[in-house]
């Protein structure tokens, strides 16, 4: 039983690591295909249009949206 | 107020250009010129943004700190803005009697 | 022009000079409901927020970045230029520009405003700080303003909650029929004639509202006197940038300890309430013992940025600037590389990407390249580390010495990254004028809100980090190293016949010269991800690392202390000054750049200097221990 369990969160940690480590362009390409693929059923309709279209833009801008550490740089901080 | 003897003029002017203008001491700005040493474009590009800041004829500018060794750069007091210049910038702005 | 109001969300656009306010502002109208992104094509970040209207639509308000002038020297002017005139893809002119001008320093405000208001577009002046001008005696007449100017003026106090009641109604959309300033929508350079005129219309638009230059700020003439002072103001930096070292270590301490022990605990706790088995193990030496480890750091972090923000937001940043301009022009960097080397104290990308703002490519291109050395904040928790482990608690005079050794590795950093921008300018020949013209801007207490809400930020983010990326390659990392199991009647510890053990014992040839053995080579390669995953890679190898499989008590770092040699401690620190392997550092260089060369050169000498100090560093420590 705990054999699945281990199974089962190890998977989970490899696929999101490929996640956050792939190249930012093929990272939109899948999460536009997910969309397309979506677009043709109706489940997750709400999700679909809620937080992945959000995903989606702000991936689809160049630069550091997507990571983590992103911050204001100190020039355009509040004063 | 003007003279008519040149000499007399800038013998009491502080400074010819800012770079010069010792700190604590007041001056009006006259103009902006080309400064030597730098290309066209830069020198024209440099006039302009120093007038955007407040470096226009008639108004009063104080040094309030210089770097060491050789005053590059300094920080001048500018229509109520405190900005910090490089030698070469301050050059630009020429000093003239108030 | 109803109709269009109620049928899509309306947007706003806050101009203004740097250091009016305007983001406080920003704030206030949006609240927490803002958004980070990026305009197309270019890294100026593009900050919107929303607000409701008293009549329940929504309004979109857009925080410009500042500009002196709507004729750009740099990437972010010309991004508020290209806003406001509706040049950029994908957005029309804005609905409504509110122009940001601070009472204090009206006269440079106000000559953006003019040119603003040449564009034609709605328009609105707030004007901030009355309550500052009025302190120092600066009074402005609103009534003539808004005459004269033929625009509402608004007073605000941003940083006073309720301070911008007055904009907030003046904006609201039903109003705005009254508002059209009447010019033309296109927009070229000024000529000279123009400039000429503009400044006259200034002149005496300053003159009928009766401003009259504030009398010289007393205290802070007397601050710049010492801080700006070419000697004094050296060593108080110095002394600053210490101050904040010693802070790290000593006021973490409890803090520290207490997560320490709760961690412990933690693993206790749950090794006994679980049967024995790979779950067990998974979560006990996995996520506890490995990413446990890092989360420990959290109050070192938070100290740390505490710092960086209350300086930023006291306005002693540009002195700073100022002070360094001469070092760094004398190694070949242009002043405005300062903002951009100062972000990557927290992580290398967004000071990479700040590097935009460097008019020059050269300028820009070494900039970019020696970012990674400024001691980014994932690098805390290895020094933490290793420090904690390896150097006493002493004192040398008033001075703590873990702190001190910190501060030096700091300061390691930055004095490598002002030698390889030297040996660059060596190669790359003279070096032109580049402009500096950097406002300093007046002196004010930190604004407690600002600081809490920006620590906070990075709570987040740390945490964010540790529970992702962090924890996944953890878990992934415990399960390279705990299969295969170790056959029948092994000896030694299970972990050296797994995936990662073997892996490990490879690399170990690379890197044995230089003092590190498998643990910490292995450690090393899920560091490409996140350098911080080190110290949770480490803690996990070491869990595992036990004999025959028994439980590991005690934590990481009397284990290091013990079986480490303060050679390969000191060669580890002193690869981590370097540290080439983070991966999505040299992906966003390869953006920046365009190209793989930069990316490949940077991890390429990035390596060699690493590779070579650590050398050093071993060989010398060996021979002297």
């Amino acid at each position: 039983m705990q054999q699945l369990i281990v199974i089962l969160l190890v998977a989970i940690a490899a696929a999101f690591s490929v996640w956050k480590l792939m190249p930012a362009r093929r990272r939109l390409q899948a999460m536009l295909a997910l969309d397309a693929w979506l677009a043709h059923r109706d489940f997750l309709q709400g999700w679909r249009t809620r937080v992945l279209a959000r995903r989606i833009q702000s991936a689809a801008g160049p630069g550091c949206a997507g990571c983590a550490a992103n911050t204001v740089p100190p020039h355009q901080r509040p004063r | 107020m003007k003279t008519p003897d040149s000499a007399a003029t800038s013998a009491r002017l502080p400074a010819a250009t800012l770079a010069e203008l010792p700190d604590g001491r007041e001056g009006v700005v006259a103009g902006l010129t080309q400064v030597a040493g730098l290309d066209g474009d830069q020198a024209s590009a440099l006039i302009t943004r120093l007038r955007d800041l407040g470096f226009v004829a008639g108004a009063q500018c104080k040094v309030v700190a210089r770097m060491w060794p050789g005053g590059d750069p300094i920080a001048v007091r500018v229509g109520g803005s405190t900005f910090a210049l490089r030698r070469a910038e301050a050059l630009a702005v020429q000093l003239g009697a108030s | 022009m109803d109709a269009a109001v109620a049928t899509r969300s309306v947007r706003i656009a806050l101009v203004g000079v740097p250091n009016c306010g305007k983001t406080a502002l920003f704030n206030r109208l949006t609240g927490s409901r803002q958004k980070v992104a990026n305009y197309p094509g270019v890294t100026v970040e593009r900050r919107e927020g929303e607000r409701r209207a008293a009549d329940g639509s929504e309004m979109r308000v857009l925080d410009l970045p500042g500009t002196y002038s709507l004729n750009p020297t740099t990437l972010d002017e010309a991004i508020t230029r290209d806003v406001l005139l509706g040049r950029v893809a994908g957005e029309s002119s804005p609905d409504l520009v509110v122009c940001v001008v601070d009472s204090v320093h009206l006269p440079i405000g106000l000559r953006l405003a003019l040119e603003v208001k040449r564009l034609g577009l709605p328009m609105v002046l707030a004007l901030n700080r009355m309550d500052v001008a009025k302190k120092r005696g600066v009074h402005i007449d609103l009534a003539v303003l808004a005459k004269e100017l033929g625009v509402a003026v608004l007073p605000t106090i941003a940083v006073k909650s309720g301070g911008a009641d007055a904009l907030i109604e003046a904006i609201e959309p039903r109003q705005w029929h009254s508002l059209r300033t009447g010019g033309t929508a296109a927009w070229s350079a000024p000529s000279a004639e123009q400039a000429e005129q503009t400044q006259n219309d200034l002149r005496g638009l300053l003159q009928s509202v009766g401003y009259r230059a504030p009398p010289d700020n007393r205290l802070g003439e007397r601050l710049d006197g010492l801080l700006m002072h070419p000697i004094w103001g050296m060593l108080v930096l110095a002394g600053v940038m210490f101050l904040m070292f010693q802070a790290v270590f000593s006021w973490a301490e409890a803090p520290m300890d207490l997560i320490d022990r709760g961690m412990a605990a933690l693993g206790a706790w749950v090794g006994g309430a679980l049967p024995q088995g790979p779950l067990n193990s998974l979560l006990v030496d996995g996520v506890i013992a490995g990413a446990g480890g890092v989360l420990v750091f959290l109050p070192q972090i938070i100290i740390l940025f505490f710092f960086i923000l209350a300086l930023e937001d006291s306005g002693y940043l540009p002195r700073a600037a100022y002070l360094l301009d001469r070092l760094m022009g004398g190694v070949g960097l242009s002043g405005r590389a300062f903002i951009p080397l100062l972000s990557s104290f927290a992580c290398a990308i967004p000071g990479i990407m700040a590097a935009r703002t460097i008019p020059s490519w050269r300028d820009r291109l070494t900039t970019i390249m020696i970012a990674p050395l400024m001691t980014c904040s994932a690098r805390l928790p290895v020094y933490a580390l290793l420090i904690a482990a390896f150097i006493p608690d002493h004192s040398v005079g008033p001075f703590n010495l873990q702190g001190l050794v910190m501060f030096a590795l700091y300061a390691a950093g930055v004095l490598s990254a002002l030698l390889v921008a030297w040996v660059t300018k060596l190669f790359a020949g003279a070096r032109r004028y580049s402009p500096l013209m950097l406002e300093l801007p007046d002196y004010q207490w930190p604004n407690a809100s600002n600081l809490l809400l920006g620590l906070w930020e990075r709570v987040k983010i740390f945490l964010s980090r540790v529970g992702g990326i962090i924890l996944a390659l953890t878990i992934i990392l415990w399960f390279l190293s705990s299969y295969p199991a170790p056959p029948e009647g092994a000896s030694g510890a299970p972990i050296q016949y797994s995936f990662a053990g073997r892996l490990g014992a490879a690399l170990e040839y690379v890197f044995a010269p230089i003092g590190f053995n498998w643990q910490i080579s292995i450690a090393l390669v899920p560091g490409l991800a996140a350098r911080e995953v080190a110290v949770s890679a480490l803690g996990t190898v070491y869990a595992l690392s036990a004999p025959g499989g028994d439980d590991v008590s005690g934590q990481l770092e009397p284990l290091i202390a013990h079986t480490w040699s303060l050679a390969t401690a000191c060669s580890l620190l002193a690869w981590y000054v370097f540290a080439p392997q983070c991966l999505s550092t040299l992906a966003v260089v390869k953006r920046e750049t365009n190209s793989w060369r930069y990316p490949l050169i940077m991890a390429g000498y990035l390596f060699a200097l690493a590779y070579l100090a650590s050398f050093v560093t071993f060989r010398v420590v060996s021979g002297w221990t």
